[in-house]
């Protein structure tokens, strides 16, 4: 039997992307933000949301040593399978929003349809694309202010467009996300990026939990007392 | 030893003896109040720059500690500040021991007083935000303790918080870029700008506000009376802190088309339009717990108005204020508590009809509380709203006048949840009030009176934050 080949280092793997830096990664993180944010299947938006962690690790990768570009894989990996395992105890089935007709519910003005997030969405795209040449944060190289801004700015649309423990942990974590790669490029600190991820981990088992307390599909329970 | 790891660690290991007793509210409020208590007493006992002595070893309260590789030390505001949250902690166990609050607060409580340590006792201040996020990630546990349904309140509390984190971070990234030109002002001018609006995201005054309304309503109210407490010490203390150490950014104006717009008059009116916005929305409550959270916010109105105003003396208003408030929110909330739970949890009023007349003592606990909060006379939060209508008055009487409308909007809410709480009782085999319930609503009715009749009980724990606040300037 023939031995195994050795496994490729950290450094070598990174190098072996290389091919995809650029447009091919930029569009990458920018289709997945976009879908994470508009998308009416949890399952959807957190498949996503991988993608855009693993383009934002190799984005990573060229400002910090590889080691520390794989926590953004490890920390949006972690983030998701709590997430997903969240709604599983919940009972959540396909589709992204299940509360809409639960009782007791007020259903939020903004975040009704799939068509009207997505009109959002696109309409968010395309003011930052038009303003790409005039972005602030001219300190960051520029396919990471790029980045940056594409992260915050639809971080702060997933807070506005949706009032529920999964869409409300999915934007904090892109805000997050967003300072992690802006602190890349400004500040190598070991100890930050520890710190943030810390954040990012709370962050995902606080809303993890809210959302197991959320309830489950369709349900006809009251509401728990104290 | 510093004083630092006797905060961080003390109540961590408070906390583990208390999570073993948590499913007995007699014996986990004794030893979570008791650590509380201590640890309160002890700080506010302690001088901050002389050792002392605690259990045969020797503790110098301001000494720095390096811990995970980030310093951290307790300046003498800190120490008072945590002195203060730690014995609001303990007046908060000792009603969560007649009204669960859930059983995972007891444990949960010391863990978050800790956790508030570290956000107070980082160094530099710039980190503190990174910290508050994480407590509040933390927090959502208790906020939502167990409740099935709504889960607002948790996750609104989270927002601000994590909002601020890289306004501050890249405000001292500039800080940092500032000597390598010294003669452009332009590094200074971004922190300062980056660094009030993160301040503005911190201190939430109208319309930042909806967070703190989502909190106050959902969570049990004795832990979101703390809470409140806690996030406004905490918001005030990094203020003071950050204004401290950079002097140049109370002259900071956030827009350059507008120089003359800088963080103490945004928190001025905004306190104003928080004071005026929560009159307007308590005066048309039909919910007792959402018209609780429109009062602890205009009493966080009357703070912010105070931080703006910047005088000299300001830091005593300020704090007579946060004390006041931190009393009359303890002491509402408690009657709340009793009330939403003979309810059924509801707070509405349909649902809350004629129960005034079975629990007289811990409705009066409510309606007093919420009257304090207020700024009426003869409670407890009328000396610090007189003074602060006599400061805004001095410059404009028009100011002083909407902060009295709010007053008033919020006198109105109370009016009419008074009358759903003397209505005609539906349950008439509803219970009486225990003899401990009286008893602790009646201790919660003399705080609120005394204060008003004696305003000098006010002058100890007042001069000694004013004292702790001294060596800082008055205000943004």
């Amino acid at each position: 039997m023939q031995p195994l080949p050795p496994f490729p280092s950290l450094e070598a793997l990174f190098q072996q992307t290389d091919r995809l830096a650029g447009t091919p990664l930029l569009l990458a993180i920018t289709v997945s933000v976009i879908v994470v944010v508009a998308a009416r299947d949890w399952r959807l938006a957190l498949a996503a949301l991988m993608v855009a962690y693993t383009g934002l690790a190799l984005l990573t990768a060229s400002l910090l040593p590889p080691q520390w570009a794989l926590l953004r894989v490890v920390v949006g990996g972690l983030a998701a399978v709590i997430w997903y395992l969240s709604a599983q105890q919940a009972g959540w089935g396909g589709s992204f929003l299940p509360f809409q007709h639960s009782q007791g519910v007020e259903a939020r003005p903004l975040a009704s349809t799939t068509l009207f997030r997505a009109l959002v969405v696109l309409a968010l795209a395309v003011l930052i694309l038009t303003l790409r040449p005039r972005l602030p944060l001219p300190a960051l190289p520029t396919d990471v202010r790029f980045v940056v801004i594409w992260l915050g700015a639809f971080g702060l649309l997933g807070l506005a467009l949706g009032d529920e423990a999964l869409q409300t942990g999915v934007a904090l974590l892109l805000w997050l996300a967003a300072t992690q790669l802006m602190l890349a490029a400004l500040q190598q600190d070991a100890w930050l990026i520890w710190l943030l991820s810390t954040v990012e981990l709370l962050v995902a088992l606080a809303t993890g939990y809210l959302m197991i307390a959320r309830g489950p599909l369709w349900s006809n329970e009251q509401e728990g007392s104290d | 030893m510093s004083g630092v790891v006797l905060v961080l660690t003390l109540p961590l290991l408070a906390a583990l003896l208390v999570y073993l007793l948590r499913r007995w509210p007699l014996p986990s409020s004794i030893v979570a109040g008791a650590a509380a208590l201590t640890l309160g007493l002890l700080l506010w006992r302690w001088p901050n720059a002389e050792p002392v002595l605690f259990l045969g070893r020797v503790v110098q309260v301001n000494a720095p500690v390096v811990l995970l590789g980030q310093n951290f030390a307790m300046q003498p505001t800190v120490q008072w500040v945590l002195g203060w949250l730690a014995l609001v902690l303990a007046v908060t166990y000792l009603g969560a021991w007649r009204v669960s609050q859930g059983r995972t607060f007891y444990p949960f409580g010391l863990v978050l007083l800790s956790l508030f340590g570290a956000v107070l006792t980082i160094q530099p201040a710039w980190l503190a935000p990174i910290l508050l996020a994480g407590v509040m990630a933390v927090a959502a546990f208790v906020i939502q303790a167990g409740r099935r349904g709504s889960t607002r309140g948790a996750l609104r509390a989270l927002w601000l918080p994590v909002l601020a984190i890289p306004l501050f971070l890249l405000a001292a990234w500039f800080v940092e870029q500032a000597p390598l030109d010294p003669e452009s002002s332009q590094a200074l001018q971004l922190a300062g700008q980056l660094a009030s609006v993160g301040l503005l995201l911190l201190l939430a005054p109208w319309p930042l506000h909806g967070p703190f309304v989502s909190l106050g309503e959902e969570a049990p109210p004795l832990v979101a009376a703390w809470l409140l407490t806690a996030l406004a010490a905490t918001a005030i203390t990094l203020l003071q802190a950050l204004l401290v150490q950079y002097e140049w950014l109370q002259g900071a104006s956030l827009f350059y088309a507008l120089p003359t717009l800088r963080l103490a008059e945004l928190l001025l009116y905004g306190g104003m339009a928080t004071c005026l916005w929560s009159g307007l929305a308590g005066a048309v409550q039909t919910n007792i717990s959402r018209l609780w959270s429109y009062a602890a916010l205009f009493a966080y109105g009357a703070v912010l108005i105070s931080v703006g105003l910047g005088a000299r003396g300001s830091w005593a208003l300020v704090w007579l204020l946060l004390i006041a408030r931190g009393v009359a929110m303890m002491v509402s909330a408690y009657g709340l508590a009793v009330v939403r739970q003979r309810a059924g949890s509801r707070s509405d009023f349909a649902s809350i009809q004629g129960l005034g007349t079975r629990l007289p003592w811990t409705s009066a606990a409510f309606l007093f509380g919420v009257l304090s909060l207020a700024g009426m006379p003869l409670t407890a939060g009328f000396a610090g709203q007189w003074a602060l209508m006599q400061a805004l008055g001095s410059q404009d009487w028009l100011q002083a006048v909407i902060v009295l409308a709010g007053a008033l909007g919020l006198a109105a809410g109370l009016i009419r949840s008074l009358s759903a709480l003397l209505g005609p009782l539906g349950n008439l085999l509803l219970e009486r009030e225990e003899r401990i319930m009286i008893a602790l609503a009646a201790l919660g009715l003399a705080a609120i009176l005394l204060p008003a009749l004696y305003p000098e009980i006010w002058l100890n724990p007042l001069s000694a934050a004013v004292a702790a606040f001294a060596g800082s300037p008055g205000g943004p």
